[in-house]
């Protein structure tokens, strides 16, 4: 059965018949955002009945948990912004210098930003020249600035309006200045046209295994101007940062177990399987990010885990 | 909780029991309303007519009879009536694919054959659904029946979206494995 005829038997499905295995562990319940317009505009026609007064002990609530919350953003604001970062800028000027070869007016943003935020986005700046491509680490960027950086033909592609999370942000160009063509045009590949990219954080020590990195069904990647613009989500693997973490982004997904391997200090590298696309990056997570609770709840996840000996 | 218990609830502490309520069916009674409103009516109005429900149920909790049925096939028809109603106010039937009365509500007669193996094969996939375990079974259920995306059933189960996404994709090939002689 497909996943077109499986979505077609679930809308099938009525309302009675998803009620009638309520019992089970699925989680039916709503999402809390809206439980909560919900129940506050059916108490609001109770109380208009003369039901109930509990509208004012709502509002109250309400506009106290917004005054808190306003009054927490100001002061982690101000801290920031006072507060001396783990990864140390360049001047605006030099940075500006570094960041010559950027042709793209929003990813140029980068620059700015970067000193206006410390923490939302790590300029990068590194380059790899691999087989006539060039795949550039533009920066880390955590999503809420997003909308920042993109432009809007980019911020359209992305499928998902991601709110939350940490993600690499990586550029892929050919060097002779030709087109690079969407992969769902091409999907069998050829020599001049990228079949299919994946990038993907790889955790010191642990065997590169790519049922971790399976490609997410949304895009996280769009073309403009004949570059690629890939966003890798490295949320999840922050917290490893005492380990140590790479970025790998490689023209194949999922990657064959031969063409990543560990050198003796459990660092990965790209083997000469490795097909003609392939770069790896130093993921620079300051060590404080590293969380022993969220390790362990990452390997309870991910049963299938194995560090090398 | 049981329906009982949430029926009890819903007498001793009436605001606390509209809130379980409500966390518990307003998806399902959304989905309800959307499957025959369509789009005919905004999100707003669709929330509005899941409002209408509950609001309904809270002035007339006293009357609910627990023996008559759950109190979720009673909030499903009251859903499905507010949705009819709503089109007809509207003037919007022609969107409607179904017979506008109590046939639709509440089907008698027998079953043709067709109808008898199409609601075999929807339950067998419940079943596979289930059988999946939590958390895989909640992600299947959630992307498919109320399609809602990776980052909105993270959010739900305190997962990542990346987390989301692997244990569906393994959901999915397990389900699709199970529902082979189904086809």
């Amino acid at each position: 059965m497909t996943e077109k005829e499986l979505d077609s038997l679930f809308r099938q499905i009525s309302a009675e018949e998803a009620e009638e295995i309520s019992a089970s562990d699925i989680d039916f319940s709503a999402d809390e955002a809206f439980a909560d317009r919900i129940y506050l505009s059916t108490m609001e026609k109770a109380e208009k009945k003369g039901e109930i007064q509990m509208i004012k002990r709502i509002k109250t609530k309400k506009g106290f948990a917004v005054l808190l919350a306003a009054a927490v953003l100001l002061l982690i604001f101000a801290a920031g912004t006072a507060a001396h970062t783990y990864f140390r800028y360049p001047d605006r000027q030099k940075l500006r210098e570094e960041m010559n070869n950027f042709d793209t007016l929003h990813i140029s943003r980068i620059a700015e930003l970067a000193s206006a935020g410390p923490g939302d986005i790590i300029v990068q700046n590194k380059e790899v020249k691999v087989n006539g491509y060039t795949v550039t680490f533009e920066a880390i960027v955590k999503a809420n600035s997003f909308r920042e950086i993109l432009s809007d033909e980019g911020k359209t592609h992305l499928e998902n309006e991601y709110s939350e999370g940490t993600f690499a942000v990586v550029t892929i160009s050919r060097d002779d200045g030709g087109q690079l063509r969407p992969t769902f045009e091409n999907p069998e590949g050829d020599e001049k046209t990228l079949h299919q990219v994946s990038g993907f954080p790889l955790i010191h020590g642990v065997v590169p295994n790519a049922l971790l990195y399976i490609t997410s069904a949304f895009p996280q990647y769009y073309f403009e101007d004949d570059v690629m613009y890939y966003f890798c989500n490295i949320t999840d693997e922050l917290c490893f940062a005492d380990k140590g973490l790479s970025l790998a982004i490689i023209s194949d997904a999922p990657f064959e177990p031969k063409e990543i391997a560990l050198d003796e200090n459990g660092v990965p590298y790209f083997t000469e399987s490795a097909p003609a696309l392939h770069a790896m990056f130093d993921l620079p997570i300051d060590p404080s990010y590293a969380d022993a609770e969220q390790q362990e709840t990452f390997i309870r996840q991910h049963d299938f885990i194995r560090w090398a000996e | 909780m049981t329906q009982p218990e949430l029926l009890a609830l819903l007498e001793s502490e009436p605001e606390k029991g509209m809130r379980e309520l409500i966390n518990r069916y307003s998806a399902l009674l959304y989905k309800t309303v959307y499957h025959i409103v369509g789009n005919s009516a905004r999100a707003q109005d669709v929330e509005e007519l899941v409002s209408d429900v509950f609001f309904g149920v809270y002035t007339s909790r006293e009357t609910i009879d627990p023996e008559k049925g759950g109190i979720a096939a009673f909030l499903i028809t009251l859903s499905k009536r507010r949705a009819i109603d709503f089109l007809r106010k509207n003037g919007k039937t022609e969107n409607l694919l179904l017979p506008l009365d109590d046939e639709m509500i509440q089907k008698g007669g027998a079953d043709t054959l067709a109808e008898v193996e199409e609601r075999e094969q929807r339950q067998a996939l419940l079943n596979a659904v289930i059988a999946l375990g939590h958390p895989e079974s909640t992600i299947i259920f959630r992307k498919f029946f109320y399609g809602e995306t990776y980052e909105q059933i993270g959010k739900k189960l305190k997962m990542s979206k990346n987390a989301v996404n692997k244990r569906y994709l393994k959901a999915l090939k397990k389900l699709k494995n199970e529902m082979k002689g189904e086809c």
